[in-house]
C-alpha cells in the first residue's frame, strides 16, 4: 500500500475516474427527467414545515 | 490440500498433526522448518474464520518455533513468518490480556535475534499487529515498541530499516482513520468507537531526523528510476503520512532540513530536501504553508528548468505538482501563473519522468483554474443554458498547453513513465475545464482527436493500440461535451462511424475490455448532447449494444452499456420503440441469469424505469413480467435487513434499482396502468417499510423512495393514499424531510405535501 503512495499523482481522468463521472452523470439525468415530471424544481420546498 | 479441505471440514486433524510434528521433540530441524512453512501458507492462503477455533494449537506450534532457545534459524524464521499469516484470525488471543503479553514478549524478543532474517519477519508481525490491534498497544509504545522501530529505522541493513520506517507509517495511517472516526462520532454526537493514542504526535521530534537523514540514501541519479522498494522512499511516504497525521507540527521539524539542504552542492540532499518539502504539502494549515510555497515557488521552478541531476528535476516537478493539486490558490497569481506555466511547457519536453509530472501540474492546474473561477464569478456570468464559464485563469495559455499535450502524446518516448495517459488525461482535464474563450482550442483538439481515433482503428488490437484508443475514445466523450450545437453535425457522423469501428474490430472479434467501455461511453456524450437527433445511428448500434449487455464478464463493459440504454430512452423516448423488444430481452436476461454479477443487476432495474418512462403505455406489454417475476423477486430480496456492512450497501442498490423501477412505471404508464399496477402495490409498500426499518438506509434510498411515494399519490390519489398513510411510510418521509441533503428533503418534503393535499381533500369531501 505504502509503495502506490511514493512521489503519487492521483488523476481525475483515469479509467476508474472516467467510469464513476459517468455513472453520476447518469445518476443525475435519471433525477432531473423524474423531477421534471413531478414539476419539482430542485429546492423548492426546501425549509419548508411539514411537521 | 488444507486449503481446500478445510473449509469443507474434510480434514479434521490436520493442524493437530502439524502442531505434534512442531513440538515432538523426535522432530527433525527439516521436519519442523517445513511443518511451519505448511502451516505459514496454510494461514496465508485460507479464510481467517475457518482457523479461528483452531488458533490456539496454531499459536502453540508458532510460539514454540519461535522461541529463544530453538537452534535452528531456517526454524525461527519459518514460525515467524508463520506468525505473521496468523495473526488475522488471533483477535481472540490478542483480546485476552495474559496471552497478547507473551504473544507480544515472544515478538519483541524475535526483533533482537542476531538472525537477520528472523529480525524482519518479527518487524513485519509488529508493522501487522500495530494495523490490527492499535487499541491494544498502548501497553507496549513506552517501554518497547518505540525503541524497537526507531533502532529498526537507524539499521544499515535496508530491509531492517524498512520494516521500522513501515511501522511507524501504519501507526500514522491508523491514525488518520482514527481522526476521521472522531470527526465522525462528532458530528452524530457519540463517543468514538475507538481512540486515537497520538503516538506519531509523541514521536514527531525523534522520527523526523531519522527520516530526513534516510531521504539521501542509497539514491541513484539515471533516467531509469528504479522500481525498488528502498529506505529512502518510504520514508518520503513516511513523511508524508506524519504530515497529514500531525499537520502544522510537522514543519518545524522539516523546514530547517529544507532550507539547509534545498541549495546543496551534493544533488542527493537538494533531492532530499525537495522530496521533503513536497511531502509535507498536505495536513498543515493552507494559511500557514502559503508564504513558505510562495517563496519556495521560483526556485522549484528553477530546479525543474535546470538542475544538473535528473532526479532533482523529476523530484522538483513532482513536488510543483504537489503544489497545484494540494496548494491551487496559492499558484493562481498572475505574476506566477505566467512564469509557471513557462516552464511547465519547456518542461513538457524535458525526459519522460519530468514531462509525466508536468501532465499533472497542469491538470491541476486546469481543475484550480476553474474552480477559482466558479467561485469568482459566483455563477454570475454563467450562461443559465449550461455552466461554461466565460473565461479563466490559464486562457491566454490553453491554446498553447493543449498543443504542447497533443505534441506530447506523440513522442517516441511516450511509452515510458506513463507519458502518453498522464498527457491525454491532462487534456481531458482542459478540455473539461476549457471556458468560452478557449473554444477554438476545443475545436482543434475535437479533430485532432477525431482524426488520431479514425487511423487507431485500422491499426489493430495490439497492447499499445488499445491503450491508445482507450484514451482517444475518452477525450472524444470530453470534447463532445463541450462541442457547440453548430459544430455537432459535422463531427457527429464521423465521430459515430470512428466508434463504430472501434467496437467492430477487423478480426471479428470483441474490443479490448477498457476499450470497449471506453467507447460506448463516448457513444453515451454523443446521445448527450445530440438527443433525438441521435435516432439515425439506432439501426446500427443496437446488435453492439445487445453484444455489449451479453458481454457480463466485463462487468464494466456491460455496465457503460446498461447506462448507455437508459441515455437513449431518455433521448429517443417514444422512437425507442421500434427496438425494446430486443434490448428489454438483454435487460431481463441480465436480471434473471445467474452467473451474470449482482452488481450490474440493481442498474439494469433503474434502466428498466427508464425504458417504461420512455415508452408510456406501451411499456404495459412488459409489466406482467417486470411487476410479477423479476422486479417482485428483485423487491423480496431487497427487503432483507443485513448486519455485513458491503451486503448492507448492495441492498441499498438493490432497493434504490427497485425503486426507480417502480417510479419509471408509474410515472410512464400512469392512469392506464392501475390495474397492472395494483397487484404490486403491497410489494411497494413493504419495500417501503423494510427501507423505514433499516438504520443503514441511504440518502439516494430515502430520495428514491420519497419519489416513489410522491408519484403513486398524484397518479392514485385516494387509492394510493388508503396503502401509503401508515407508520412505516410517515415516519420514512420524516426522515427524509430531516436529511441533511437538498435533495431527499426536497423530495420527503413534497411527497408529504401531496399526502396532505388527498388527506385534506378526503377530509373536506366527508
Amino acid at each position: 500500500t505504502f509503495q502506490n503512495l511514493y512521489k503519487s499523482k492521483p488523476s481525475r481522468s483515469d479509467q476508474e475516474s472516467r467510469r464513476k463521472k459517468a455513472l453520476e452523470i447518469q445518476r443525475k439525468k435519471r433525477a432531473d427527467t423524474l423531477n421534471n415530471l413531478r414539476c419539482l424544481v430542485e429546492g423548492s420546498w426546501d425549509g419548508m414545515d411539514t411537521t | 490440500i488444507a486449503c481446500a479441505e478445510l473449509p469443507h471440514q474434510l480434514w479434521p486433524n490436520l493442524i493437530q498433526i502439524l502442531t505434534d510434528n512442531v513440538t515432538a521433540t523426535e522432530s527433525t530441524e527439516p521436519v519442523r522448518q517445513a511443518t511451519l512453512e505448511a502451516l505459514g501458507y496454510i494461514c496465508q492462503d485460507i479464510e481467517p474464520e475457518v482457523l479461528q477455533s483452531q488458533s490456539n494449537q496454531i499459536l502453540t506450534a508458532i510460539v514454540h518455533g519461535m522461541k529463544k532457545d530453538e537452534p535452528s534459524e531456517s526454524v525461527r524464521v519459518a514460525a515467524t513468518n508463520a506468525l505473521l499469516n496468523s495473526l488475522e484470525f488471533t483477535r481472540a488471543n490478542f483480546d485476552k490480556e495474559s496471552e497478547r503479553h507473551f504473544l507480544m514478549q515472544v515478538v519483541c524478543e524475535a526483533t533482537q535475534s542476531s538472525s537477520t532474517n528472523v529480525r524482519v519477519a518479527a518487524l513485519q508481525c509488529l508493522v501487522r499487529i500495530m494495523s490490527l490491534y492499535y487499541n491494544h498497544m498502548e501497553h507496549y509504545m513506552g517501554p518497547a515498541l518505540f525503541a524497537i522501530t526507531l533502532d529498526a529505522m537507524r539499521s544499515d541493513v535496508d530491509a531492517i530499516a524498512l520494516q521500522g520506517i513501515e511501522f511507524w507509517s501504519t501507526v500514522c495511517d491508523e491514525e488518520l482513520d482514527l481522526a476521521i472516526e472522531a470527526a465522525e462520532a462528532m458530528e452524530l454526537g457519540r463517543p468514538p468507537a475507538k481512540v486515537s493514542r497520538f503516538y506519531a504526535k509523541g514521536a514527531l521530534q525523534f522520527l523526523a531526523p531519522l527520516l530526513l537523514q534516510t531521504l539521501p540514501r542509497g539514491a541513484v541519479d539515471e533516467d531509469d528510476e528504479d522500481d525498488d522498494w528502498t529506505p529512502a522512499k518510504a520514508a518520503g511516504v513516511c513523511l508524508m503520512l506524519l504530515a497529514t497525521t500531525c499537520e502544522d507540527d510537522v514543519l518545524p521539524h522539516v523546514l530547517p532540513f529544507v532550507t539547509d539542504n534545498i541549495a546543496s552542492a551534493d544533488w542527493r540532499h537538494r533531492d532530499a530536501a525537495v522530496l521533503a518539502f513536497g511531502s509535507i504539502l498536505e495536513g498543515p494549515n493552507i494559511e500557514t504553508l502559503r508564504p513558505v510555497v510562495q517563496q519556495a515557488m521560483p526556485a522549484l521552478i528553477d530546479m525543474v528548468r535546470g538542475d544538473a541531476s535528473l532526479a532533482v528535476r523529476d523530484t522538483a516537478a513532482w513536488t510543483i505538482g504537489r503544489v497545484c493539486d494540494i496548494l491551487r490558490d496559492v499558484v493562481l497569481h498572475d505574476a506566477l501563473v505566467q512564469l509557471l506555466l513557462n516552464a511547465l511547457g519547456d518542461a513538457l519536453r524535458a525526459e519522460s519522468r519530468v514531462a509525466t509530472n508536468v501532465c499533472w501540474a497542469l491538470s491541476s492546474l486546469a481543475d484550480a483554474a476553474a474552480d477559482q473561477a466558479h467561485a469568482q464569478t459566483n455563477g454570475v456570468h454563467v450562461d443559465e443554458t449550461d455552466d461554461t464559464l466565460h473565461t479563466f485563469a490559464l486562457s491566454p495559455y490553453l491554446g498553447a498547453i493543449v498543443a504542447g499535450l497533443l505534441d506530447t502524446t506523440e513522442r517516441p518516448d511516450a511509452n515510458t513513465h506513463n507519458l502518453k495517459s498522464a498527457a491525454y488525461e491532462a487534456l481531458m482535464e482542459l478540455i473539461k475545464n476549457a471556458p468560452k474563450d478557449c473554444y477554438e482550442a476545443v475545436q482543434h483538439c475535437a479533430q485532432v482527436i477525431l482524426e488520431r481515433l479514425q487511423k487507431a482503428t485500422v491499426h489493430g488490437t495490439t497492447s499499445e493500440n488499445v491503450d491508445v484508443q482507450s484514451l482517444l475514445c475518452a477525450c472524444l466523450q470530453t470534447v463532445l461535451r463541450k462541442l457547440q450545437k453548430n459544430d455537432l453535425p459535422v463531427i457527429a457522423d464521423p465521430a459515430m462511424s470512428a466508434l463504430m469501428s472501434v467496437l467492430s474490430p477487423p478480426n471479428g472479434g470483441l474490443p479490448h475490455g477498457g476499450v470497449h467501455e471506453d467507447a460506448l461511453l463516448a457513444i453515451a456524450a454523443l446521445v448527450e448532447v445530440m438527443d433525438t437527433g441521435f435516432s439515425k445511428y439506432m439501426i446500427h448500434l443496437v446488435p453492439i449494444v445487445e453484444t455489449a449487455l451479453q458481454r457480463y464478464d466485463e462487468e464494466a463493459v456491460c455496465s457503460a452499456a446498461v447506462g448507455l440504454v437508459g441515455d437513449i430512452c431518455r433521448a429517443l423516448n417514444s422512437e425507442i420503440q421500434p427496438f425494446a423488444d430486443l434490448l428489454m430481452n438483454r435487460l431481463l436476461n441480465l436480471i434473471g441469469a445467474e452467473n451474470v454479477p449482482r452488481s450490474l443487476k440493481p442498474p439494469v432495474l433503474g434502466v428498466i424505469g427508464d425504458m417504461a418512462l420512455a415508452m408510456g403505455v406501451q411499456f404495459t406489454k412488459y409489466a406482467p413480467i417486470v411487476l410479477n417475476g423479476m422486479l417482485q423477486q428483485a423487491a423480496e430480496a431487497a427487503i432483507q435487513q443485513p448486519e455485513d456492512a458491503d451486503v448492507m450497501d448492495y441492498i441499498n442498490e438493490l432497493r434504490e434499482g427497485c425503486l426507480e423501477a417502480y417510479t419509471g412505471i408509474v410515472q410512464g404508464t400512469k392512469e392506464e396502468s392501475r390495474q397492472l399496477l395494483e397487484p404490486s402495490v403491497m410489494n411497494m409498500v413493504h419495500l417501503l417499510q423494510a427501507i423505514d426499518a433499516s438504520p443503514d438506509s441511504s440518502d439516494a434510498v430515502l430520495a428514491a423512495a420519497c419519489g416513489l411515494i410522491g408519484d403513486l399519490l398524484t397518479t392514485f390519489k385516494g387509492a394510493a393514499l388508503q396503502a401509503l398513510d401508515i407508520p412505516g411510510v410517515l415516519s420514512l418521509l420524516q426522515k427524509a424531510r430531516r436529511s441533511k441533503t437538498a435533495k431527499t428533503k426536497s423530495l420527503g418534503n413534497w411527497a408529504t405535501r401531496e399526502m396532505r393535499k388527498l388527506k385534506n381533500n378526503v377530509n373536506a369531501s366527508s
